[in-house]
């Protein structure tokens, strides 16, 4: 074998050993028990306010919801440096002629098309000169007729760009009218060029953008609150939802009630965004990875139903969850999308003049909505701290490195033994701290939920021997080549078998 | 026939069973579709959403089953494996046809180039290699046969539960209203997808599966992190693969949130007041003696949280909730030059005149017509600075807000809802040595409030030519060189509320104090 070839199979061997090696199941059933109880309290809740959130007539009213998800337009970039093609090489003299004094006027070359003749090149360099770009930038041709003239000056007014396309002028509009008027943004009106221009200065108004160059109209959000109103059939399906939750939770059928979960949580998101915050973010991750992974094969009511028919056909144990490649691969995933959370949190912060001049923790602990501020001792606690410059100071500025610091070397420092423990341990911390001193409680525990994806078997087994819950510790992770799965293996001496 | 101790509840062929069951379930659902029910109906939602929760839970119990434990005899087999591979196969080519087709189709509802090429890279080669498979039964050469076996159960599973979604999105449409259950048909078609994939993935030998799955994770950590740097400032390659190819997944699985926590930097709070305003019923004479309606006023305040900070919600989450309402209301567009360029020079714009005219400076001048309420622009703020314009989004949001709290059961049973004005207020963060020196963080000072306007019923905006609309209408001392002068709240004044003085003793709003004579 070449020598080039072995950094290749190095890499590809990392990258099957990294994803694809079985992973014991036992941590991913302690993440699904810790994220379900969140998960369940954050959907239970809506209990109390279902239809101020979900209904018909919420604070973010259907109406208006199902506008944006299936009218949003939304704007692309041009791939080059202008939404209007460039003029195609000179056919004839005249073109060749046009495109040189273009050049020499401007020092670009121009937009398409080609002027049809002098009068209508001299019209376009008029408008360039006066409204500081070519009307033909943005896709337009040049006008024709008396018209379009006025709505182009009269678009690049209240705009400050040129239209990229006329709209449908009503056929009976008076020429003559327009000859006389004076041209502003305040004499003029875009019913005056008829409906379709009105529709363009609405949707411009909703959405920032002419709908002309719209590159996709509406959003792919979906929800079963956008078509069920009715307050009984919302009750029921809540309901429904919340026993769900409850039953991933506990793991039973948890291969169906994971997807449901995850399916339960997303109606809520998609229907009213403007409640959401940090815990709804990340309760999308973990349900969606933790619908991916085999997180019933063990701390699960099915383990336990399995285990008792186990018992009850064999007389003795069964063995421990069998390691998959499925839950490694989803363990991987949470720790990977955990490191891009951290950095990407971190180096954001850097933008802000607050991080680097040390103010910016101050924001969070003597923000009166979301601090303690409300307790006594908080308070003496917080003055104490400033009560002399130079120590507030330094006690704000060292908090805000230290957030600094463990976000931006979380991706490159989790992973290493020697320092994953300071690291998990600052997690701990940081996010205790983002739980008493900022309110966000669920926010702060299901960070530390997806910060366990990063502990080894044995810290697993340890925490779980300590709360008697483990009778055995669990196999080592084999690094087979096909993938093996936990569920049981047929005694063949078996004479005693659970009848379906 | 015993089934052997698994972690499923029930046999394989119990599972297979429950499959045939459910997929059946949507077939009916979709015949009584076809006769001209909707899924407005009863009976087709039934049969649909009984047919997906059937096939769903047959596909995950077969999936907790043992490998060992692959249904042997299956009737049918040859016909439902021969099914899911041409099923596969016709996905397949379905996706290269979409893909190729998106260079030259130019159709609003067709795919875009970019994104059909990701979901070409994500669904043609999985499926087409897994039709292969189960075509050629390669997977026969292994030397373990009763994994494949099993793979091939839960790759032909998968695939009727993706028919089941499929026949779904007939059921659930409706030609005459194309909006009927429209998100939810995106979902069902969402999940054939997914469940197509799922099954290839399942039939593919260890290698291509091993390739597919990679493939994903490349794709889907690709998009989170076009997400994450499409924040601007952002390249402008990062803008096109977000806009362009992974928004829609992105946004269908709510993985589009940028994790810019408390970044660029934490900024103060945003609180809501309402003044909801109602009619009686009632009339009185006013001063030209004709009748006026009596109207009563009542506060609701989002948070809803004492002087103490205590808030009055059951449990703390549904107070996050509220104040993530209260910040989606506060964005503001770039805010406006005070002053239009003119022959004579920079002239007031209109908005600012008409601000200034309404200020204790224009009492009493010659030729100025007496504002109805004169108030004080805020002398710690640049007065560019207090006029903050609500966006779009915000404006649309108050609407909503104003169509909300009119269908709120009115605080006497005979009063009907007229209109509300709403406040949006800054509560500022106190500066370190104001808490030092021991002042309060929700002492009024610190709440800046901004009119946003009065709405009806339906949300439309009433008072456009209000002079103080977003503006801000500063609480402030009387005096600001005594500690101990009064504190006037603009913003309740202009509501109409005559307590607008604060009580520093018992930490309330009253009445002015009614002068001694």
């Amino acid at each position: 074998m070449s020598d080039a070839r072995e950094p290749a199979r190095g890499r590809a061997a990392a990258w099957n050993r990294f994803w694809f090696t079985p992973a014991d199941p036992t941590l991913l059933g302690l993440i699904r028990i810790c994220c379900g109880m969140i998960s369940l309290y954050t959907i239970a809740v809506y209990s109390f306010s279902l239809q101020e959130f979900m209904g018909a007539n919420a604070w973010y009213g259907l109406d208006l919801r199902t506008d944006i998800v299936r009218n949003r337009g939304m704007s692309a970039p041009p791939i080059n440096w202008t939404i209007g093609k460039p003029c195609p090489p000179p056919q004839n003299g005249w073109q060749e002629k046009y495109l040189n004094d273009y050049r020499t006027r401007w020092g670009e070359d121009p937009p398409a098309p080609y002027p049809k003749d002098k009068s209508t090149a001299d019209y376009l360099d008029n408008f360039r000169a006066g409204r500081g770009f070519d009307l033909r930038m943005n896709g337009l041709r040049p006008p024709e007729s008396l018209v379009e003239e006025r709505y182009v000056e009269y678009y690049s007014v209240v705009h400050s760009a040129p239209p990229p396309k006329y709209p449908k002028f009503p056929s009976a509009l008076d020429e003559q009218t327009l000859k006389n008027k004076v041209l502003t943004n305040t004499e003029y009106y875009p019913d005056t060029f008829g409906q379709e221009a009105v529709d363009v200065e609405r949707y411009y108004e909703e959405n920032g953008f002419d709908p002309n160059v719209s590159y996709s109209r509406g959003m792919p959000a979906w929800s079963l609150w956008f078509h069920v109103t009715d307050p009984t059939k919302m009750a029921f399906i809540h309901a429904g939802f919340v026993l769900a939750t409850f039953l991933f939770m506990i793991g039973f059928c948890t291969r169906y009630t994971s997807f449901l979960a995850w399916f339960a949580a997303l109606n809520y998101i998609h229907r009213c965004p403007i409640i959401l915050f940090g815990v709804d973010t990340m309760m999308g991750i973990l349900l969606l990875y933790l619908t991916i992974a085999p997180s019933g094969d063990a701390l699960s009511a099915d383990r336990w139903i399995y285990r008792r028919r186990y018992l009850a056909a064999f007389g003795k144990e069964p063995p421990p969850p069998e390691p998959s490649v499925s839950a490694n691969v989803a363990l991987r995933m949470l720790q990977v999308h955990v490191c891009i959370i951290y950095f990407i949190a971190g180096i954001t912060k850097l933008q802000g003049a607050a991080w680097w001049n040390g103010s910016a923790v101050w924001g969070t602990i003597a923000n009166f909505e979301f601090a303690p501020m409300h307790f006594e001792w908080y308070m003496t606690i917080l003055r104490a701290i400033h009560r002399h410059q130079l120590v507030g100071d330094a006690f704000l500025f060292l908090s805000g490195i230290f957030t600094l610091t463990f976000e931006i070397s979380y991706p490159f420092l989790i992973w290493r033994p020697a320092t994953r423990w300071a690291l998990l341990a600052s997690a701990i911390m940081l996010h205790g701290l983002i739980g008493l001193c900022m309110g966000l409680k669920t926010f702060a525990l299901m960070m530390l939920v997806m910060n366990m994806a990063f502990l080894k078997k044995d810290e697993v087994d340890f925490l779980l021997g300590r709360a008697s819950f483990s009778s055995k510790p669990t196999v080592q992770p084999t690094p087979a080549t096909s993938p093996t799965r936990s569920a049981s293996l047929s005694e063949p001496e078996a004479k005693n078998t659970v009848n379906a | 026939m015993a089934h052997p101790v698994t972690l499923s509840l029930v046999s394989t062929r119990l599972a297979w069973n429950m499959a045939f069951a459910g997929v059946g379930l949507c077939i009916a659902g979709a015949l009584a579709r076809a006769m001209g029910l909707t899924f407005e109906t009863w009976i087709v939602p039934l049969l649909a959403w009984s047919g997906l929760l059937t096939a769903g839970l047959a596909l995950s119990l077969f999936g907790q089953a043992s490998r060992s434990e692959a249904c042997e005899g299956l009737p049918g087999q040859t016909l439902v494996l021969a099914g899911t591979a041409l099923l596969l196969a016709a996905m397949g080519f379905v996706a290269t046809g979409l893909w190729i087709g998106s260079f030259f189709v130019e159709y609003e509802s067709y795919p875009r180039p970019a994104a059909a090429t990701l979901a070409w890279l994500s669904i043609a080669p999985a499926t087409l290699g897994a039709a292969g498979t189960l075509l050629l039964r390669r997977t026969r050469s292994s030397p373990d046969s009763e994994v494949p076996h099993y793979r091939l159960q839960i790759g032909a599973l998968f695939a009727m539960t993706g028919l089941a979604f499929a026949v779904s999105v007939y059921s659930a449409s409706d030609p005459e209203n194309s909006a009927s259950w429209d998100t939810m048909r995106l979902f069902f078609r969402n999940a054939v997808v997914v469940c197509i994939v799922g099954s290839s993935i399942a039939i593919l030998g260890e290698r291509p599966r091993r390739w597919a799955i990679g493939t994903l994770i490349v794709l889907h950590f690709g998009a989170i992190s076009t997400a994450t740097l499409a924040v601007p400032p952002s390249p402008t390659t990062i803008n096109h693969l977000w806009v362009r190819v992974f928004r829609p997944y992105l946004e269908f699985m709510y993985l589009n949130n940028a994790y810019h926590f408390y970044s660029p930097e934490p900024g103060p709070p945003t609180h809501i007041w309402m003044r909801l305003i109602y009619d009686t019923g009632k009339t009185e004479p006013n001063e030209d003696g004709k009748p006026q309606p009596v109207l009563k006023a009542t506060w609701l305040k989002l948070p809803d949280m004492d002087y103490a900070g205590n808030h009055n919600y059951p449990v703390s989450l549904v107070y996050q909730r509220i104040l993530a309402i209260t910040e989606n209301a506060a964005s503001n567009e770039t805010a406006p030059s005070l002053y239009n360029s003119s022959a004579q020079g920079p002239i007031p714009a209109p908005f600012y005149q008409k601000r200034l005219a309404n200020t204790p400076s224009a009492l009493g001048m010659l030729g100025q017509v007496r504002p109805k309420l004169a108030v004080p622009m805020h002398p710690d703020i640049p007065e560019a600075q207090q006029f903050t314009r609500p966006t779009i989004a915000s404006h649309r949001l108050m609407q909503s807000y104003a169509r909300h709290v009119a269908l709120l059961p009115p605080p006497e049973a005979d009063w009907k809802f007229q209109s509300v004005k709403i406040y949006r207020v800054l509560h500022v963060l106190p500066t370190i040595k104001a808490i030092v020196d021991g002042r309060e963080p929700q002492d009024p000072l610190w709440f800046r409030p901004t009119y946003g306007g009065q709405y009806d019923a339906d949300g439309n905006l009433l008072d456009p030519d209000d002079p103080f609309l977003y503006w801000v209408l500063p609480i402030l001392r009387d005096d600001r060189t005594r500690m101990n002068s009064t504190v006037r709240n603009w913003a309740l004044k202009h509501a109409g509320d005559a307590q607008w003085i604060w009580d520093a003793e018992n930490k309330q709003w009253t009445a002015e104090p009614t002068p001694v004579r």
